[in-house]
Parts: structure tokens; sequence; C-alpha cells
């Protein structure tokens, strides 16, 4: 197994420079509230694409009862990156799920283009996780017994796409990551970086609307993970894809335009990072509003 | 290592019940198989008389039926006991968590692998306590079966009181040997147990060894009458059964390599999402998909034979009216014997998949993979080593029945009853398959 930094940074170079410091975005501007409304600075803002309000979660009963989420709202728009951090046990993995359909919470709502997750059934927020969402989690969970472009395609056959159109959708997508001699290679024959790029492009070939990303780099050492990171931001950009990643660190989350720091279940703090320094390639542009 | 072992209790934490019991469920199936049969066995040769008397009547049949009996143990306890070590490397893939936290301790690769080592070993011998309690409670039911011959009492069908310490003792370290040898595939680390992930490759040379020893077969029945003449027919006899037995016990050797290939091909070319799944995991590991479904196979071999037995005709004297009955009898009790094998290690094989498989489903499920799908993925898994195991048990049971007839078998009920016997395989698998079901949903659903 290649385990070396430089396997798993080409064709993309690790970012040697630590990120750039998040700035707190003045209280004037609402970032997490209603992103409907001509802003302050008086452009129209786009439609969100996943928008949760007076999100609640409780756990357990009478005088053990635990809150996971304490009113939390946000709106994430196409394209966007936002990063989710915070001390363990503040409620931020519990958000993600929220978000991603995959919990229901104790009250409030989630909507992803105007449709309330809620009003779905199991089967139909499962399928719209597997049509209009992506998933990248910590140590990449692919499916060890299957090959790389097998892994990628598995999804979209799932979703009902011919073997040989997703075989090449897949294949692309692993050579436009780095990937392309290796589309036979199984799991444990790639290292680490590699196969969460596997995972990226798994979660990038159903073209998603939205890309959830829990630690994603949480099991990378840190050129690597840097590397992996720029990656799965660009990517997400580029494809118009809103990223939401869960993170406990703050360069990883400096990857992303925008930031909230939660506590006790509660968003107690955001940061939107100006056009220059937000990102890992300084291509990301911003107009001061939610996008 | 005696810290070690003191906190071994601690660190080999028990990982709920159902995990738990499984292996010790296949340690008592085996070891209860074990001593029934050899137990039946041993009072079969029992009653072969002694060379003064007289052979009439019974003793004119009981050699030829000891013969059978032997036939039936030498097929019989070497899947009983296979599943005894099936179980060992179950126990053993189940506790990787713990063999690493151990290392983490400070424990020698040599120490953790000598701790799960006697881990096995003792839910082995719980196993074989329980095996034994089994035993003994189904051994005066078996009185009660009608072999043709003087009925056997409770006596005549348990072992000597030596032979169970024995058996236990034998059964124990098997388990712990095939635990020893898994754990030779594995390395162990503090962070991890990282197993051999060598790319699987089987020798054709099974496929080969297997048809040789058909071609034997079918030419040792075609001239071995001509070259041993008349004085050789007990020779004949004892020849063609170690063929037959060879041939059967062949099928496990065989039948790997042919899952393998059949699944590689079918990984390649999968038009569904869950029929490549269940390709791919049966390529990445042949021998355990083979595993669950071997006792079927075992078992659709048996109801072979059986079929072949109802062509025998009409007794024309009391002795082969005995024989009769006690080949019928003793045949079918070594299918019911084989198809509890096949149930045991089919539904034991399968629960334990989808426990270890537990944090791969739920993240499929998050991933946008329906419950449905999950289930027809394990369904396909299954499907294709059990449609290769009745081709390959109906091929060795046609090749069995032909030689014998000196033809294809013409009876239309042969078919059918052979028909149903296959059936009831693929109804033992469904079965075995919708066990786990609701565990694949709950592990699937669960919140996280």
């Amino acid at each position: 197994m290649n385990t070396s930094p430089s396997a798993d940074t080409a064709p993309f170079s690790p970012q040697s420079a630590p990120l750039p410091v998040p700035q707190p975005v003045p209280s004037s501007v609402p970032q997490t509230h209603g992103a409907h409304q001509v802003a302050q600075t008086g452009i129209m803002r786009p439609s969100p694409v996943l928008s949760a309000r007076g999100l609640l979660q409780s756990y357990g009963t009478g005088g053990t009862t635990t809150r996971a989420l304490d009113g939390v709202d946000l709106d994430i728009a196409r394209a966007d990156s936002l990063a989710v951090m915070g001390p363990s046990g503040c409620g931020k993995t519990t958000l993600l799920h929220i978000l991603a359909g995959i919990l229901t919470p104790t009250s409030g709502t989630v909507l992803h283009e105007g449709t309330d997750l809620a009003s779905l059934g199991d089967r139909r927020r499962t399928r719209l996780r597997r049509s209009d969402f992506g998933f990248v989690f910590q140590d990449g969970q692919l499916l060890p017994e299957l090959t790389a472009l097998e892994n990628v395609i598995l999804p979209r056959m799932l979703g009902g796409t011919s073997r040989r159109a997703a075989t090449a959708e897949a294949a692309s997508w692993l050579d436009r990551l780095g990937l392309s001699g290796m589309h036979d290679r199984r799991p444990t024959q790639l290292s680490g970086g590699q196969a969460q790029r596997v995972a990226i492009a798994r979660a990038l070939a159903g073209r998603p609307s939205v890309v959830f990303a829990d630690e994603p780099t949480g099991a990378l050492d840190q050129a690597t993970g840097q590397s992996v990171l720029q990656i799965l931001a660009d990517s997400c950009r580029d494809n118009g894809a809103a990223l939401v990643m869960v993170t406990h660190d703050a360069q990883v989350a400096a990857a992303c335009r925008r930031t909230v720091t939660m506590q006790d279940g509660r968003i107690a703090q955001e940061f939107v990072r100006p056009a220059a320094t937000a990102g890992t390639t300084g291509s990301h542009r911003t107009d001061g509003a939610t996008r | 290592m005696s810290a070690l072992l003191a906190s071994a209790p601690l660190l080999l934490r028990r990982r709920g019940a159902l995990a738990d019991i499984l292996p010790v469920i296949a340690f008592a199936a085996a070891t209860a198989i074990t001593a029934t049969v050899l137990g039946g066995a041993a009072a079969f040769v029992g009653r072969i008389p002694p060379d003064d008397v007289a052979m009439t009547g019974e003793a004119s049949v009981m050699p030829f039926l000891a013969i059978c009996a032997l036939i039936a143990s030498v097929l019989l306890v070497p899947s009983a006991v296979g599943l005894g070590g099936s179980a060992a490397r179950l126990s053993l893939a189940r506790r990787e968590q713990d063999l690493a936290a151990m290392r983490l301790v400070g424990g020698t690769s040599g120490q953790v692998g000598s701790v799960a080592v006697l881990d096995v070993a003792a839910q082995s011998l719980l196993g074989a306590v329980v095996g034994l309690c089994a035993h003994a409670a189904v051994t005066p039911a078996l009185t009660r079966l009608d072999f043709g011959i003087a009925p056997f009492t409770v006596g005549d069908l348990l072992l000597p009181v030596w032979a169970y310490p024995v058996l236990v003792v034998a059964l124990v370290l098997i388990a712990a040997g095939s635990a020893a040898v898994s754990l030779a595939g594995v390395v162990l680390s503090p962070l991890g147990v990282a197993r051999d992930s060598r790319v699987v490759r089987l020798s054709v040379l099974r496929v080969v060894l297997w048809a040789v020893l058909i071609v034997g077969f079918v030419a040792f029945m075609n001239v071995g009458g001509m070259l041993l003449g008349s004085a050789g027919t007990g020779v004949m006899i004892a020849i063609m059964v170690l063929f037959i037995a060879a041939i059967v016990a062949g099928i496990n050797v065989v039948g790997p390599f042919i899952v393998w290939i059949t699944a590689l091909a079918l990984a390649k070319t999968a038009p569904m999402p869950s029929l490549l799944v269940g390709a791919r995991r049966l390529a990445g590991d042949p021998r355990a998909g083979w595993r669950a479904v071997s006792g079927i196979t075992f078992a659709l071999v048996i109801a072979g034979f059986l079929t072949m037995m109802a062509t025998l005709g009409e007794a024309t004297n009391p002795e082969e009216a005995m024989m009769f009955t006690a080949m019928t009898t003793g045949g079918l009790l070594t299918l019911g014997i084989a198809a509890v094998l096949a149930a045991v290690s089919t539904g034991v094989s399968q629960t334990a998949r989808v426990i270890d498989q537990a944090p791969r489903l739920r993240s499929q499920h998050i991933a946008g993979a329906e419950v449905g799908q999950l289930h027809r993925a394990r369904l396909a898994e299954i499907a294709v080593p059990v449609a290769l195991s009745s081709l390959i048990a109906t091929g060795t049971a046609l090749l069995v029945l032909t030689t014998f007839l000196g033809g294809a078998p013409s009876d239309p009920m042969m078919a059918v009853q052979y028909l149903a016997s296959v059936l009831g395989a693929y109804a033992l698998v469904i079965a075995a398959v919708l066990v786990g079901s609701p565990l694949v949903t709950r592990y699937a659903t669960r919140a996280a």
C-alpha cells in the first residue's frame, strides 16, 4: 500500500502554508437568517438549496432529556461551502444528519429546494440522498470488495443508471481526481488519500446539489488532508454543489467560505471569509451575500 | 502474560447476546452431530456377529449395514467438524477491535494471539458441553427408529464414557487450531487488525483433481468387475465406496473454485447493483461463500443417493427386506442430519455476516441504498453459490446413478423426488437469509 504523501497529492499539490484564519461576520449581515430576503448590500440572494429553521433535537425523556440541537437556523446556497465546527457533543454531527435527512428533528424544518424533508417517507428520503446528496465520511466507507471504479458506479446503478453509462461517468471522475490507472484497485490497495479521493468521486458522480462531509480528513496526515480538502472544495464549487462539512479542525474549516461554530446545540458564531482568502485556491468569489 | 490474561476478560468484552451465541450454537451442533453419528456407527459395528456365528437372518446383513453406517460417518463427521472450524474463524473475526485494543495496551502479538485462541477454545468448550447435552437428549428418540433389525437401546447408541472427554478435547483442539491458522492470515497491530489483503487466487488443479476422480470412478465401475472377477466383490465394494466418498469430499475442493470463477465473471458484467456487490463479495472470499452452502450441497448429494435407493425394487427375501429398511431409514436419518448441518451452518454464517457488516449497511443506507436493495445484495451473494451447488450436487448424484444403473434414470418419480429435495434446499437458504433480514433493517436504519 502506498502511503507516501506524493502519491496522494499528485497531481494536486498540497498547500504548505497555513490556511487563512476566518474573520468574524458583522452581526448586521444575516448569513443564517432570511436567505430569501434582500440583504443590506442590496443584492438579491439566490434561493438556498438547503434551508433549516428552528431545528430542535432531544434525546431521552423526562429528567434525562438531552438537547443535541436547540433552535438552529441555517441556509446554504448552491456552490457555497459551510464548515460546522465545535467541541465534541456540541451537536454538529446531529445537525449534519438532520440536514441530510438521516435523522428527523424533534421539531423544526429542513427544506431541500423547497421540499420539507419531514414530509417524505424513509424510502423517498433515501432516494433523495442517493440522487441529490453526496457523502464523504472520515474513513471513506468504501466497500472493500469492490474496485475503485465499482465503488463510484454503485450509487449511480442503485439510482437506475445503466452500468455502461455509470462506468463512463465514474472513469471520468476518477481520472479528473488523479486516479487514472487505479480504476481496478481495491480500497486496500490504495493509500488513505487515494481512497478518500475515490470517496469524493463517488459523492460527486451523481452531480448532487449538496455534499455532506463528516471529518473527511480525520484519518489522513496533514499534507494529504490538505490535498484531499482542496480537491473536495474545488470539485464541489466547480460542479455547483454546496458543501457542508463537519470538523473540529480550524485549518480544515478554513477551506470553506463560511464557518459556523456550535456550542450546546446552538450556533454560537459565524464567520465568512473574504474572496481573497476563502478556500485554498483563492479562486472563490464572494459578494458578501449567501450564495 | 498473567497480567494480560487477567485483563483479557475486560478487553474481550461481549458483543451482544446474538453475536456471542452464534459460535456457541455452531460448536454445539458440531459436537451433537459428531457424537450422535459416531455413537450410531459404533452401534452398527457392535452388532457384527463373531466369526463362529451362523451368517443367517440379521447376522447376514450386519456387516454390510455396518459398512453403510461407517460411510455415513465418513460423510457426516468431517462436515460437522468443519462446522466447528468455521465457528472458530467466525468467533475470531468478530474480535478484531478487541485484539487491536490489547496490542495498544502493551500485549505482544504472541500474547494477544494466545488470548484470542483461548477465547475461541472457551467458546468451543461451552458449545461442546451444550452439544453433548443435546446428544444425550436426542438419543432416546433415535431408539424408536425402525432399521428392520432388532431395535437399538440407548446404551447401544451412546459412546463409551471415556469417549466423551476425548471427543470434547479433540473438538476444542480443532477449534483452537482453526483459530490459530486464521490468525496466521492477519497482522495484529495496535492500530487495528489488518487482514492479509492478497488478491484471492484459486488453482485450477482443484477441478483437475476432481475430474480425475470422476473419470477414475466411471472407469472402475465399467472395468473393475472384469479385472477383479467374482472373488473380488468385497474389494470392489470397498474401492467403489472410497471413490464415492472421495468424490463427495472433493465437492468442497472444487466448489470454491467454481464459485470464484463464476463470481469474477458476474462482477465484470453484472447489470444490477445487488448482483455486482454480491458477486464481488463472493470473488473476494469464495471459500466463505462456498462454506455457507456446503451443507446444502452435501444434503443434496445424500438426497440423490436416497433417490437411487428407491430404485432398488422389492425385497425377495427377509434379509433383503431388512437391508432395504435399514438403508432407507439410515439414508433418511443421514439426510436429516445433513439438513440440520446445512441449516445451522447457513443460518449462522448468514447472521454472522450481517452482524459483521452492520457499519457498512448503515453507511450504504445513508448514501442512498434502500433497505430492499441491501436485502437483494445479500440474496445475490448466496443465490450464486446455492445455484452452483445444486448443479454440482445434481451432477454428482446423476453420475453415481447412471454409473450404478448403467444408463440415465428413466423413472419420472425419481426426478420429482430429487426436485423436491432441491426446492427444500432453496427454502432452507431463503429461510437462512430471512433470519438475518430483520437485523439488516435494524442496522441500516438505526440512529447514528
